[in-house]
């Protein structure tokens, strides 16, 4: 199979085989040509708060794992006393690190059950040109109670202001009557074919991406409704 | 009923009110004070002196010279009627004063409808016309106490959407072209304001994931609301949160259920657009914010839709 045909099949997979607990993933993916919430845009040299977070519904256990960080060219700034921290995560490889997420080959996994319904993690970085990330994350789900959420935000360097939300709530597949939410995650794959061809028109990128883990596809935000997003 | 202007002028400031006798039409029933010297007891007479009336004053012995009795005028014709008041006193000393007296027609005016029609607060009211028979048209029609908030009255029409519930006392008055005046004393009953229906069945929610806001410290969450139905959705279209977890409370309500039980629960009103009409099929967009006290705990609730009605 060559390798446009995976990246579309892959794209497809991601949202029609995701099943009950399976993990699905996504990339988030921030440039220069970012509109942020202030109608600012994504600046180099600015100092912003990124922050991860993974909230449950109090029914069931979910996971985040992040990875793949990637400052475009910026500055990760280490650890502060002053950081919101909150809930269960793991940060590797070196928990101890005062670099945090921006460590090398840094994971931060987030974990929500019914006990502890907030897992959130931030730190400070400086901006490059881009900002990306990848999250895996299971999507464990009881009909009838709102979905796990993943979020992730970014804030001004003073933690005053939000500048961007992306929010992905983790649905299992086979739900009784999927809303849009749900949908976006099953329309993922489809949009990324679409995406895929308007990239290769030469389009604009679009401010807000989410792309697949090196299996998935880069889909643009025109054409798939990130969940919950804010931009 | 008619009333006589009330200035009736005499030769010795003697005052003499009329009105009219419900019991038998046409009949003026008449007080008349005469004055006298103190300890006197007087009888007074009364001759027309101008006008065609059979007169009988009953009862005219004044006492003390302070209050003449009723007496009847029978069968007195409008217009002007003068009387010459003899009052004479036991021990013999007499007065006397010439009363003028205007007998006005009785006023035949009939206003309809008999009784205002019940209103609810905050729902369109009437229109209520007003209807006038009798007399001599053209008729004024006004009130003669301000209208409950709400509502307004436009030559015979009474119309509005009154805010608030209650039993509002409106004493209507009409006036013809010849000067008489009818008066109907209406209450309007305003109830209080139609609750809405609970219609969870045909909307559904669909309850999207929390995100806490770290600059604000609150929580929000994103509720799709979709007409599942066959049959538009009049609105307002309301979130009600029954059961909400004690951890959480709702931060950007509406206000509280005060009307569709359970009572006293946060609800936010949903925009469903400019017609107020959520159409099968269509959704509306509730966006929640939430203090969470424990961010360990979980926020939940119970979502209940309500619409058609106003919850407070």
């Amino acid at each position: 199979m060559n390798r446009r045909l995976r990246r579309m099949l892959s794209g497809l997979l991601l949202g029609v085989l995701s099943t009950a607990g399976a993990p699905a993933a996504v990339v988030v993916s921030l440039d220069t040509s970012t509109t942020l919430l202030d109608l600012s845009l994504f600046t180099p040299g600015a100092t912003y708060y990124a922050a991860w977070q993974l909230t449950g519904s109090g029914q069931v256990n979910n996971t985040a794992s992040v990875s793949a960080f990637d400052l475009g060219g910026g500055t990760g700034l280490d650890r502060d006393a002053g950081d919101p921290l909150f809930g269960i995560f793991t940060l590797g490889p070196n928990a101890a690190s005062d670099a945090g997420v921006w460590q090398s080959s840094a994971t931060l996994d987030l974990l929500v059950n019914p006990l502890d319904s907030l897992s959130l993690y931030s730190q400070r970085f400086v901006a490059g040109t881009a900002f990306e990330f990848l999250v895996d994350f299971t999507t464990n789900q009881l009909a009838g109670f709102p979905p796990d959420a993943f979020t992730f935000q970014l804030y001004d360097g003073e933690l005053e202001t939000l500048l961007y939300e992306v929010s992905l709530d983790l649905l299992s597949a086979g739900e009784p009557i999927p809303e849009p939410s749900a949908w976006s995650l099953v329309l993922l794959g489809a949009a990324g074919l679409a995406a895929q061809f308007r990239r290769r028109r030469g389009r604009p990128k679009s401010p807000c991406t989410l792309k697949g883990a090196p299996r998935y596809e880069r889909i643009s935000r025109t054409t798939l409704p990130c969940t919950s997003v804010s931009r | 009923m008619c009333r006589d202007p009330g200035d009736l002028p005499s030769i010795r400031a003697r005052t003499l009110t009329l009105s009219p006798n419900s019991s038998t039409p046409g009949l003026l029933l008449a007080t008349a004070s005469v004055s006298s010297q103190p300890g006197s007891a007087l009888t007074a007479t009364v001759a027309p002196l101008q006008g065609s009336p059979p007169v009988q004053f009953n009862n005219v012995r004044v006492d003390n010279g302070q209050v003449l009795g009723d007496a009847a005028v029978g069968g007195a014709s409008p217009g002007d009627h003068y009387f010459q008041l003899t009052a004479a006193a036991s021990i013999g000393a007499s007065t006397s004063a010439l009363l003028r007296v205007f007998v006005r027609n009785v006023c035949p005016l009939t206003v309809t409808p008999a009784a205002l029609p019940q209103a609810t607060a905050q729902a369109p009211y009437g229109p209520v016309t007003f209807g006038v028979s009798g007399g001599t048209p053209p008729y004024e029609i006004e009130f003669d106490t301000a209208l409950p908030p709400g509502l307004a009255l436009t030559r015979r029409t009474l119309a509005g959407v009154p805010t608030a519930a209650g039993a509002f006392p409106l004493p209507l008055v009409v006036r013809d072209a010849g000067g008489c005046a009818a008066r109907a004393d209406y209450t309007l009953q305003v109830a209080g304001p139609a609750c809405a229906a609970k219609v969870t069945p045909q909307i559904q929610a669909g309850l999207g994931g929390f995100r806490r806001n770290l600059a604000t410290g609150r929580w929000s969450q994103t509720v799709t609301l979709r007409n599942q139905g066959p049959g538009a959705l009049a609105g307002p279209v309301a979130l009600v949160l029954d059961n909400l977890s004690a951890n959480a409370a709702l931060f950007n309500l509406s206000g509280l259920t005060a009307c569709a039980a359970p009572l006293g629960r946060p609800f936010l009103v949903v925009p469903v657009g400019s017609d107020e009409v959520l159409s099968p099929g269509e959704t509306a967009t509730a966006n929640l914010e939430f203090v969470n006290s424990q961010p360990a705990a979980a926020i939940t609730y119970t979502p209940r839709v309500l619409a058609g009605g106003t919850l407070r």
